[in-house]
């Protein structure tokens, strides 16, 4: 899905294009495990929806404003708890998962390669689906998120308040700033002129 | 919106005895003042694309414009089919995109 973004073809963003790949991931993946219908899904989504609207809410989900943790972080919360809610679980065991896969991405930075959603971003998106779906398995097995999803989600804008702008989105440091990641960009800038 | 918080949505659900899901589509419909059937159809559309989208990415050439990324997707489903993952043979079985 996020290659598909990078190269140009048709996405919906979940919360954000950057990290447009892990609701899909999950869900499609899940539908052709479990069987669901589409109806099935797309009620998921809409508790996606749900979670990710409380977040934009009271912190944010962009990587420029917040890093990336606002980004896939948020990504990982709607689909950990929308998965929770398609495998029966509770709104509250839901709201436990999105604490529980928040706590994991706090802090993650934002550095793009070249300033391009692709490296680190599209890996970050398959590790994201992954986690997902651990976060929704530990809380259907009942684990807690001790610190409730709200103040969790008050961290994350705490933290992301007062990431160096650097690291939000602006290709100044992290791995857009390592040797490689400046050789990248020099190769796409001299495609370019 | 009768939520604002993680801890709202999850009192309201109990109260009206709905899941997320529910809530959210009730309210998105309270606040556009449009249909039911008009915010599901839209969702569920949203749900196509991403459903084209996974195929693609798994199926079809991804190589980005920059030719820095591309064909991850693909590598991957490759190892998943050879039911030989880390993360268990079983986590091959939601993946028959390919396939389908």
């Amino acid at each position: 899905m996020s290659e598909v973004n990078a190269s140009m073809g048709r996405i919906v963003a979940t919360p954000t294009a950057g990290s447009c790949g892990i609701l899909p991931g999950v869900l499609v993946s899940a539908q052709e495990r479990y069987g669901f219908t589409d109806e099935t899904a797309t009620m998921a989504l809409f508790a996606a929806g749900a979670i990710g609207y409380v977040i934009a809410n009271n912190s944010f989900v962009s990587g420029a404003e917040g890093g990336c943790q606002a980004e896939i972080g948020s990504a990982i919360a709607m689909a950990a708890g929308a998965m929770v809610e398609l495998r029966g679980g509770t709104p509250a065991q839901a709201a436990h998962a999105v604490g529980l896969a928040l706590k994991n991405t706090l802090g993650l930075i934002c550095d793009p390669v070249g300033g391009l959603v692709e490296i680190p971003c599209i890996v970050r998106n398959g590790f994201g689906a992954v986690t997902a779906l651990a976060a929704a398995d530990m809380a259907l097995a009942g684990v807690r998120s001790v610190i409730p999803s709200d103040e969790v989600i008050q961290v994350m804008l705490e933290v992301g308040s007062a990431m160096p702008e650097a690291h939000r989105e602006t290709a100044k440091g992290g791995l857009a700033q390592t040797p490689t990641g400046k050789k990248i960009l020099q190769q796409i800038k001299g495609r370019a002129d | 919106m009768r939520f604002r918080t993680m801890a709202d949505m999850v009192t309201v659900c109990a109260q009206e005895g709905i899941g997320i899901g529910e809530l959210m589509l009730q309210d998105q419909c309270a606040e556009s003042g449009k249909p039911r059937e008009t915010e599901f159809a839209k969702m569920a559309a949203y749900y196509t694309v991403m459903k084209e989208a996974v195929r693609r990415g798994t199926t079809e050439d991804t190589t980005s414009r920059s030719g820095f990324s591309g064909g991850d997707a693909r590598r991957v489903l490759a190892r998943l089919e050879t039911g030989d993952t880390c993360l268990g043979a079983d986590s091959a079985g939601g993946w028959r995109m390919r396939s389908a």
